[in-house]
């Protein structure tokens, strides 16, 4: 009984967003068949765009694939390295400060911008796009990565040098469990910005993917494709946060605290 | 751009050499790859499409000043003016979300939806909507300036301590002071941090929205020296583009400096 009242509200509220987004796309319905009118309308109505996925699943996913590649490769290289660099940035302060503003004019780089450089240097393929996702991603995991390993407690640490522990002793039973949180909530900002990298690097270095899809539509003026193209995009960027959370899941059994977004 | 975490430990560590490491190792890092850069474009005669030498670059710099100068106030003023419309109207929801339930509950459901689908695919539909041109690169630069800062100032506006609000109201202060001297004070550093991602954010989202929806601007210029192999070009939109964002980013961090500080007081 007293579960059934705990279990409660959740569901109820479960189905209280699922009812608000029905209603929303009903509203979406109406709305666009009656104030947009058209052949090619801007605003299609869901309906519209259901039938033109169905219809077109086939060019869709074609198009999905190389994004989705892209954007793994890039996000696992990137992520890497910014947890390798956070390591040794915080096992000796000197190089972090000496390299600290260089990482940071570095994040201050254009992504459109060095996209062309990029494939002027490896040409069109997926290089580029790996290259921008792995940039994307590598910030904000370095962010967390660096905080999560400078959050150990105090007493731990100090337990560990009474203890004649060697560093990387340390590092792997103390430092790397206490940044797991972190470096996840890192990784989860880091996730949508990998499929974003890897999509604008497609929009100039690429002739397949999502990316060089949306500017195909928009040149068309195929509206529906664009549409869709949306919507796979933000699916895409959506499925990466949830596959992070379930990996946070599975590694250390909880969610963390979401990073907050000045992080 | 907001790297909270890199170079943090500044006061606890205050070596000798880490001090110079953080005042110097920037300069001497890129001194050390201009040199590079410029002694390999040299030594094995790289063609200038694959490297430019960074004297070229220099060089370059006089003869392509004017369109460069064009562009470039071209998107700083798009970037401005899409930076403020956003943060205006994105304040104006804060408020509006705070003090009213129904509103968060219809708004803050949806507002997170759109944050969520990546601005490369809203940028073409934005096109679409309100067509080739300004008008299309300011939308978008608002539109990416709206998502962080609501966030943001909605939590800011929620920060003062629970006591001091009832503190406030024994004190029989009228709703106007508790915003003025105690929700506002409170709230500022939030506006900040949104202020602080949302200034390079504009410039990087006007410069994605020219290089799609304008025929002028920075993010024009990429797309336009590149297709004409003007490889000089390119590197010099990269340099300008990065210094302006950078620029950017630092003057709201002098402004929420100085700010704060007063405050403080």
């Amino acid at each position: 009984m007293s579960a059934a009242l705990t279990l409660a509200p959740p569901v109820s509220r479960r189905l209280k967003s699922l009812a608000a987004i029905l209603i929303l796309l009903a509203l979406w319905e109406v709305a666009a068949r009656l104030f947009v009118p058209g052949v090619n309308p801007i605003i299609p109505p869901p309906s519209v765009l259901v039938t033109y996925v169905a219809r077109h699943a086939g060019l869709l996913l074609i198009s999905v694939q190389p994004t989705i590649v892209a954007a793994i490769s890039g996000f696992c290289i990137g992520a890497s390295i910014s947890i390798v660099l956070a390591v040794i940035f915080v096992r000796f302060p000197t190089v972090e400060a000496a390299l600290a503003n260089s990482v940071v004019l570095l994040h201050a780089l254009p992504m459109l911008a060095i996209i062309p450089l990029l494939v002027i240097w490896f040409g069109i393929g997926y290089t580029p796009k790996i290259i921008i996702a792995a940039l994307a991603t590598f910030f904000p995991v370095l962010n967390g990565a660096l905080r999560g390993l400078r959050s150990s407690e105090r007493s731990t640490l100090e337990l560990m040098h009474i203890l004649d522990a060697h560093w990387l002793q340390t590092l792997t039973k103390v430092k790397i469990p206490f940044a797991l949180p972190y470096i996840f909530a890192g990784l989860k900002i880091a996730a949508p910005q990998a499929v974003l990298g890897a999509t604008v690097a497609e929009w100039i270095g690429s002739r397949s993917g999502l990316g060089s899809q949306i500017l195909i539509a928009l040149l068309n003026y195929d509206v529906p494709l664009l549409w869709a193209c949306m919507v796979a995009c933000a699916l895409l960027a959506a499925t990466g946060f949830c596959l992070i959370l379930l990996i946070e899941y599975l590694v250390i059994g909880r969610r963390s605290e979401p990073l907050r977004e000045e992080d | 751009m907001a790297m909270a975490e890199i170079g943090a430990p500044a006061a606890a560590s205050r070596s000798g050499a880490y001090r110079f490491a953080l005042r110097w190792g920037s300069p001497i890092f890129v001194l050390l790859i201009i040199l590079a850069w410029q002694a390999a474009t040299t030594l094995w005669q790289i063609p200038i499409y694959i490297l430019p030498k960074p004297t070229d670059l220099v060089t370059g710099f006089v003869r392509n000043a004017g369109m460069l100068s064009r562009g470039w106030g071209i998107t700083v003023l798009e970037a401005s003016a899409g930076f403020i419309i956003g943060n205006v109207v994105s304040i104006a929801v804060a408020f509006l979300v705070t003090w009213s339930p129904t509103a968060r509950a219809g708004i803050m459901p949806l507002a997170l939806a759109i944050k969520s689908v990546p601005m490369v695919a809203i940028t073409p539909l934005i096109t679409l909507m309100v067509g080739f041109g300004h008008s299309t690169v300011v939308t978008v630069a608002a539109v990416v300036c709206f998502f962080p800062t609501l966030v943001n100032v909605s939590r800011g506006l929620k920060a003062a301590p629970r006591s001091q609000v009832e503190l406030f109201r024994i004190l029989d202060a009228n709703p106007w002071q508790l915003f003025w001297k105690l929700r506002l004070p409170y709230a500022l550093p939030y506006l900040f941090t949104a202020l602080r991602i949302t200034a390079p954010a504009a410039i990087g989202g006007t410069m994605l929205a020219e290089y799609v929806a304008s025929n002028a601007g920075l993010g024009y210029l990429i797309q336009d020296s590149y297709t004409q192999f003007r490889f000089v070009l390119v590197w010099q939109v990269v340099i300008v583009a990065t210094l302006t964002t950078l620029a950017a980013y630092l003057t709201v961090a002098h402004f929420e400096r100085r700010l704060l500080a007063r405050h403080r007081k």
